[in-house]
């Protein structure tokens, strides 16, 4: 028993590296396209440097501005398709020695986990922005209270906060640049300080469920490239 | 010895380098000599601006053309074109004002430093794989088609960390991983390119002359990248 032929016919485009081909090229192209649109709008650009999460920004953007980022990840989405078929045939073959085989199936995965970040991230992330006097509390979406004990500026700008839950701390930490508090999820981060004409932080709060992934499938794409350095190294 | 006699005496020394290999590593050396000595003066890590950026451009691509020895004629064509490389560079970078203020908070962390320093690392071995990859189209010797495939590949792998690390850095500096400013839709660009590249490589009838065009054309990409985007698209990278 067999696929039917234009089942067959079907997987071998699937599984084919033309495929992978053509659409890491069109990808390219769209992108390309995607940076000219958006120099020449700095203000779709500035909305899409985090400020709101991806699936906000392509749901309620003009078309006119967002269509080649709904192409690119069409494209992206038959590039894993590709990506997974072309794996599994490869370990159903089990063509050439064991690290051979493996290596860029490692960085296949790693790929697919760092799409499937971007994905996680551009549904689920988000991010507040606010002035916190010293001395303040602030009622977070989440139910949880920040406080904001001191501020600091000078060398080391920093700011000492805590998290609180019905009056309980929860957890105390000192904010400053490059160095958030994570708490349950979420990420504190100083953005600014102020001391006139109160002393006062810039407060960040973020959430960001794709890192995990991104953080996973970045290390396994370098595992996978390491090792096809290594072997490229002696085969070449 | 003012830090910038160095700098320039660099080129004269890279333009010796077209005739004697050996002069290429004393240029890279003055360039390191050179960036060390504005690293002390400065308390950081000298990676910000053209200046900086290019001169360490320069030197990185003679010091990794060590790991790409050759000998006989076309050892001199890759000796010439890389000497006239990293000359050029130095010329641009010369004739860049360098960046003397301290850094910003959010840049002052080795998660950056890692990410500049690995992406410049990458783009000179992108640079001696399109030096090689010219020279095999002229010369169509296959050791130097394969030269160029082991330069590109170590390229991509440092390329991937430096976007790790950069990953790594945006995440701690503003919470998100990723931004989608012109520099990081033309860092995907470059790193899907190096990727189209890698599998094309893979393709019946792409081995040899096809590749090497390939991969000659990827620095243009690189060059547009690092220099291009941040001269006509606005975005939050400024190299």
């Amino acid at each position: 028993m067999g696929f039917p032929k234009n089942k067959k016919a079907l997987w071998e485009i699937l599984i084919s590296q033309g495929l992978a081909v053509w659409l890491l090229g069109l990808e390219i192209a769209i992108l390309l396209l995607g940076s000219v649109v958006m120099a020449k709008n700095v203000s779709v650009s500035g909305a899409m440097s985090g400020w709101i999460p991806l699936s906000i920004w392509l749901t309620r953007g003009p078309f006119a501005l967002t269509w080649w980022m709904w192409t690119a990840i069409f494209l992206l989405a038959l590039l894993a398709i590709n990506t997974v078929c072309c794996s599994t045939e490869s370990v159903r073959r089990k063509k050439g020695g064991l690290l051979p085989l493996l290596a860029p199936q490692i960085i296949h995965i790693g790929f697919l986990l760092i799409l499937i970040a971007h994905l996680v991230s551009s549904l689920g992330a988000s991010k507040l922005t606010g002035q916190l006097p010293e001395g303040a509390l602030a009622r977070l979406p989440s139910g949880l209270d920040l406080f904001l004990d001191k501020v600091e500026t000078g060398a080391r700008p920093n700011a000492e906060v805590e998290l609180l839950s019905r009056g309980n701390v929860l957890k105390r930490g000192v904010l400053a640049p490059n160095h958030p508090v994570f708490f349950r999820g979420y990420g504190f981060y100083l953005q600014d300080l102020k001391m006139d004409p109160f002393p006062a932080a810039f407060i960040e709060v973020s959430r960001e469920p794709g890192a995990p992934w991104a953080l996973f499938g970045a290390i396994l794409f370098t595992a996978g490239t390491i090792l096809l350095v290594l072997l490229k190294s002696k085969q070449e | 010895m003012n830090p910038g006699l160095l700098a320039w005496t660099a080129l004269p020394l890279y333009l010796a380098g077209l005739l004697k290999r050996r002069f290429l590593f004393a240029g890279c050396l003055a360039q390191a000599a050179y960036l060390l000595a504005r690293g002390i003066m400065l308390g950081r890590i000298p990676l910000i601006g053209p200046h900086d950026t290019l001169i360490f451009l320069a030197a990185s691509l003679v010091g990794f053309s060590a790991f790409f020895h050759a000998s006989s004629e076309r050892g001199k064509m890759f000796r010439v074109s890389l000497g006239a490389m990293a000359a050029l560079f130095t010329v641009v970078a010369m004739l860049a004002r360098p960046f003397e203020g301290p850094l910003p908070p959010v840049l002052r962390t080795y998660w950056f430093e890692l990410h500049v320093g690995l992406s410049f690392f990458s783009y000179a071995l992108f640079g001696i794989g399109a030096v090689l990859g010219i020279i095999y189209l002229g010369q169509r010797e296959a050791a130097l088609e394969k030269s160029q495939y082991r330069a590109i590949l170590s390229g991509y792998l440092l390329f991937s960390l430096a976007m790790i690390a950069g990953g790594v850095w945006a995440y701690l500096a503003w919470g998100t991983y990723w931004l989608w400013t012109p520099k990081e839709l033309w860092t995907s660009i470059l790193w899907l390119y190096y990727s189209l590249y890698l599998h094309l490589r893979l393709r019946p009838g792409w081995y040899g002359k096809k590749a090497a065009i390939a991969g000659a054309i990827g620095f243009v990409v690189v060059l547009f990248t690092y220099l291009g985007v941040g001269l006509l698209m606005k975005s939050s990278h400024t190299f």
